[in-house]
């Protein structure tokens, strides 16, 4: 008996390249069925209204499901479609009793956070605006800051190196202030086009939460937090003219706001699970309506609502299910999937942004089974009918095989038929 | 193996690249010329910091024509080392010589895969290179030298599928073989970023060695039917 060892090296790489490719090919020709929903709180009706888009058709409903118009949602969302309400000659409108021109009503933000941001490792190569230019206008940095193991350092870029006396400064600044090195986490906001600068937050080696500022060419540090929050993932500096709150924290399990007094406001992202979940926050005059969305191939439930009112207090929450026919139909191209291949050679996760090689199993075992059957009898059948053409091999040869086939399904039959017989009991040929 | 045999196998490479086989070096340079120009007028008319910090921030990567570079390589030193072992029944008297054939296709394998290497070498070091020139800090630089790793390795698949490619004498197989070398090329070439595989290049590299034995699939079909 001998194993021809090249025979299942291309085996190998024919199996690799088919378990990647039908798969994905498999994937690209059934990702037809699109849907999305946005599910916010009118502060109109107090209750919330839900945008759905299915193919090319968008439909608009109240949580009951009663179909709105598309004039009727957006006069029940005043502050998101100011601009139509402006247009229509609804403006100044009155809401929760306050009356609110378009000034008034332009001071909302929205913030998203997507599962590859919250997971992304900080950027080593950062840069710290000077807060308090002299125009009206930020202007980009000449230098960069990079951040080390062991500290930050002012990196001139003309020069192409660290400039020295501005690291120390920088390090004694640092040092003062209480930092221990290495940092855990770094966030600035890089867009020069921000209405002003909020300097960087850095999260030192023991969770202390510090803000660093460049004020007229000095560094101010000040500690913001004794220690983040347990499981602290993620932090963004906001920036926004409302100036309501600094920056959006991200735990595993939970989200809070930073306010510019330093105190941490938790918000109730009901289901929010960092390693899957895209959360956005929509904040008005009057309230925020929170929304968490798994990522994953068939989620029974398709997005979560939280409404909170001015005080952070939750005032009504919804589940917008996934349509059923939308679960039945993805449930359908899996099993088919199945039968194709029982297992695909991911590269991609849509909640990272790095590359992977991940196999990933069968979603149903039984059809799996089946189709590793099929593909087995259609390759016993076609071995039979050209017995000419396949070489006679051995019975291990042949248990072999179909023992590959039982579990590799379609890519191990067309890789066996490329790699031809792997066993043979032929001595090597001298 | 004696000496004497293997010198002899190294000559006989040396004879078959010592014409043409420099093209892939001089391509080489030409490309970091290109990525080093194109970069040097974008951050005259940007600045340095703002170029530098887009390029970290979108993790764009400027430099994606190496991998082509790399497939290219592959592909263009294959066909110079097989094809003229393989033409007019030349591999099939190969095979019938009383020599030992694992050694008389692994040593054009063997110079094959280490070129690609040594070109994956050599392209790292011209793009930290460029990137010194530039001034572009090393804690940037690195992961951009990093990425070419799974590029490199698409390289020497293209290598292996060619030379598997033209060995082979069965059409069927020979497609299925270009079929698979593109799969790897496009697995190993998918980046999202600088040093996207940085938690999963060891399977990457795992998943490939296999390459390295498949040219001698067709060519052992010739001997052993």
């Amino acid at each position: 008996m001998r194993w021809h060892l090249s025979r299942l090296a291309l085996f190998a790489v024919m199996f690799v390249a088919l378990a990647n490719l039908l798969p994905s090919f498999y994937a690209r020709a059934t990702r037809a069925d699109r849907y999305s929903a946005a599910v916010t709180m009118s502060p109109v009706t107090d209750g919330f209204v839900i945008r759905q888009v299915n193919g090319e058709n968008i439909a608009y409903t109240t949580k009951d499901g009663t179909p709105l118009t598309v004039r009727a949602y957006k006069a029940q969302l005043p502050f998101m479609y100011r601009h139509d309400m402006a247009k229509w000659g609804r403006i100044p409108f009155e809401v929760a009793g306050r009356s609110f021109d378009f000034t008034q009503a332009s001071k909302t933000q929205m913030s998203r956070l997507s599962p590859r941001e919250v997971n992304r490792r900080f950027s080593p190569v950062n840069v710290l605006f000077e807060a308090l230019p002299d125009g009206a206008s930020l202007t980009m940095p000449d230098d960069l800051l990079l951040i080390t193991d062991r500290g930050l350092q002012w990196y001139d870029v003309e020069k192409g190196a660290v400039d020295k006396p501005t690291t120390a400064r920088l390090m004694r600044v640092l040092d003062k202030g209480g930092v221990q090195f290495p940092l855990t986490f770094f966030t600035v906001n890089p867009d020069p086009r921000k209405p002003f600068d909020d300097g960087a937050l850095l999260v030192d080696a023991n969770k202390a939460l510090y803000r660093l500022q460049c004020q007229k060419g000095r560094f101010v540090l000040e500690r913001v937090l004794e220690r983040v929050p347990e499981g602290f993932l993620f932090a963004r500096v906001e920036e926004n003219r409302r100036r309501e709150y600094r920056a959006l924290l991200a735990t595993d399990t939970a989200l809070y706001l930073l306010d510019h007094a330093g105190y941490l406001r938790p918000m109730l992202a009901q289901g929010f699970d960092a390693s899957k979940s895209a959360a956005s926050l929509w904040i008005t005059p009057v309230g925020k309506t929170i929304t968490v969305r798994d990522f994953g191939p068939a989620n029974p439930v398709y997005i979560r609502a939280t409404a909170l009112d001015a005080a952070d207090k939750v005032t009504a929450t919804m589940a917008l299910m996934t349509p059923q026919e939308r679960l039945d139909r993805q449930r359908w191209v899996r099993r088919f999937g199945d039968l194709i291949s029982p297992v695909a050679i991911r590269q991609f996760k849509p909640t990272s942004t790095k590359v992977f090689f991940m196999f990933e199993p069968p979603s149903d075992l039984l059809w799996a089974l089946g189709g590793n059957i099929l593909w087995l009898l259609l390759f016993v059948a076609y071995r039979r009918r050209r017995p000419g053409r396949a070489c006679v091999a051995s019975r291990l040869n042949e248990r072999v095989t179909y023992a590959l086939i039982i579990v590799g399904g379609l890519p191990a039959a067309l890789a066996a038929l490329t790699a031809g017989n792997l066993v043979s009991d032929k001595p090597r040929p001298a | 193996m004696r000496w004497a045999v293997l010198t002899r196998l190294i000559q006989k490479e040396w004879l078959k690249l010592r014409l043409w086989g420099w093209v892939p070096l001089v391509l080489t340079a030409v490309v970091l010329l290109d990525t080093y120009l194109t970069l040097h007028t974008i951050a005259a008319m940007h600045g340095k910091a703002a170029t530098w910090l887009g390029i970290v921030q979108k993790e764009q990567v400027f430099f994606g024509h190496l991998l082509w570079v790399f497939v290219g390589a592959g592909v263009f030193w294959a066909l110079l080392s097989m094809v003229p072992e393989c033409i007019e029944g030349r591999l099939r008297l190969s095979l019938h010589l009383p020599a030992d054939a694992r050694g008389v296709l692994g040593m054009p394998v063997a110079v094959g895969v280490v070129s690609v290497l040594s070109l994956g070498l050599l392209a790292g070091a011209g793009l930290a290179l460029v990137n010194a020139l530039l001034g572009m800090p090393w804690l940037m630089s690195w992961p951009m030298v990093v990425t070419l790793l799974p590029w490199c390795l698409a390289g020497v698949v293209a290598w292996c599928a060619t030379a598997a490619c033209v060995a082979e004498p069965s059409r069927k197989r020979k497609c299925a073989l270009l079929l698979a070398g593109a799969v790897y090329i496009s697995m190993l070439g998918a980046y999202r970023g600088f040093d996207a595989m940085q938690t999963s290049w060891p399977l990457y590299v795992l998943v490939t060695v296999p390459w390295v034995f498949v040219p001698f699939t067709g060519a052992m079909r010739i001997k052993e039917g």
